[in-house]
């Protein structure tokens, strides 16, 4: 999804960072918020900054014959909202842009455009849609994850056949579509099972961060409370 | 029943499934050239000239899948590092609450 360095004409960089400024500036005054009200949410954000980190250096070969990176961005976008992916998306995308020549500075409005604001977005929604019509959370973080991995191809491809509408933007938008959305859907799944395990693994250690963050509601936070017990198991007295 | 119940260990497992299939099945997904790649690749075919280029790319691909392994270690070590103190936080958690009940049940048979 990363569009490459000069791949995109000047204006269209132009206009994508001037699209993208706004929503990463409101991203850091959200992270700023949340760090001065919540301290305790810092790990939570770690997490999900690493977990973006992690999952956008991992090429993964596709059972649709090419390869693709996931995202990470549905689980950060449903704990903190879209805005603070936008931001946390930023160093991320430089890092990979001077240090491994993967995206690009000048195109780094319309990468942080797709990966950061419009996958987000759509991982909230697809979280706030599945929730409202009853999803369990594990299916809703799942929709989530899929839909943000997934939209930020989907927009990856529009910005390529927006900027190079050859020989027309239809065809052009299908062609991206081919090259960008098909690859990723197998990719997608995988990612949004593994975003459910962290999910869970959140949920079972400090439930309390996502009852704050209203995340999950107040009468679910002991769900996981009498499953786990870290005492050893109590001896069988053995018969006589 | 901890994370690693029956459901989440599918999970892993579809996750394993997923990525090893083209691995041993379909070759031209490893080979052949990536997304990220495909996309500039179409436009140089179709005549487009990128108007700027990066100032500094990895020598070979060996440097280049090192650079990779290395963003995916510091994130995982960064993830590994809190998901740890989420787990320490969790059992101090778990056992305060227990402490809680205790305190709560002997005020009950006793006061």
């Amino acid at each position: 999804m990363h569009i490459a360095e000069g791949f995109l004409p000047w204006y269209w960089c132009v206009f994508w960072y001037a699209i993208a400024i706004p929503f990463v500036y409101h991203g850091v005054l959200q992270i700023r918020k949340l760090r001065k009200e919540h301290p305790e949410m810092t790990p939570l954000l770690a997490v999900c900054g690493a977990f973006i980190f992690i999952m956008s250096s991992l090429h993964v070969p596709s059972v649709t014959g090419s390869s693709s990176h996931p995202t990470g961005n549905g689980l950060g976008a449903v704990f903190f909202g879209a805005t603070v992916i936008s931001a946390i998306c930023v160093p991320i995308l430089v890092f990979q842009a001077i240090i491994l020549a993967h995206g690009g500075i000048t195109t780094l409005g319309a990468n942080d455009f797709s990966m950061g604001i419009v996958g987000p977005f759509f991982a909230v929604f697809a979280w706030k849609i599945a929730r409202k019509f009853g999803a369990g959370y594990g299916v809703a973080i799942f929709l989530a994850a899929f839909v943000g991995d997934w939209m930020t191809y989907v927009t990856a491809a529009t910005e390529l056949g927006m900027a190079f509408p050859v020989p027309t933007f239809a065809a052009a938008w299908v062609k991206m579509m081919i090259i960008y959305s098909y690859t990723q859907i197998p990719i997608s799944i995988a990612e949004s099972f593994l975003t459910v395990i962290i999910f869970d693994y959140i949920m079972r250690s400090r439930p309390d961060l996502l009852v704050t963050l209203k995340v999950i509601k107040a009468e679910d936070e002991s769900k996981y409370d009498d499953e786990e017990s870290d005492e050893p198991p109590k001896k069988v007295p053995e018969a006589n | 029943m901890g994370l690693w119940n029956k459901r989440n260990i599918l999970f892993a497992l579809i996750i394993c499934g997923l990525v090893a299939y083209p691995l041993l099945f379909n070759p031209s997904s490893v080979s052949g050239l990536g997304s990220d790649d495909a996309g500039p690749a179409y436009m140089l075919a179709h005549g487009y000239h990128p108007w700027v280029t990066y100032l500094w790319t990895p020598p070979n691909s060996d440097i280049e899948s090192g650079l990779f392994a290395m963003q995916a270690c510091i994130g995982g070590a960064i993830l590994g590092y809190f998901c740890g103190i989420f787990h320490v936080q969790g059992r101090i958690r778990r056992q305060e609450i227990k402490k809680h009940k205790k305190v709560e049940e002997w005020t009950e048979e006793n006061i």
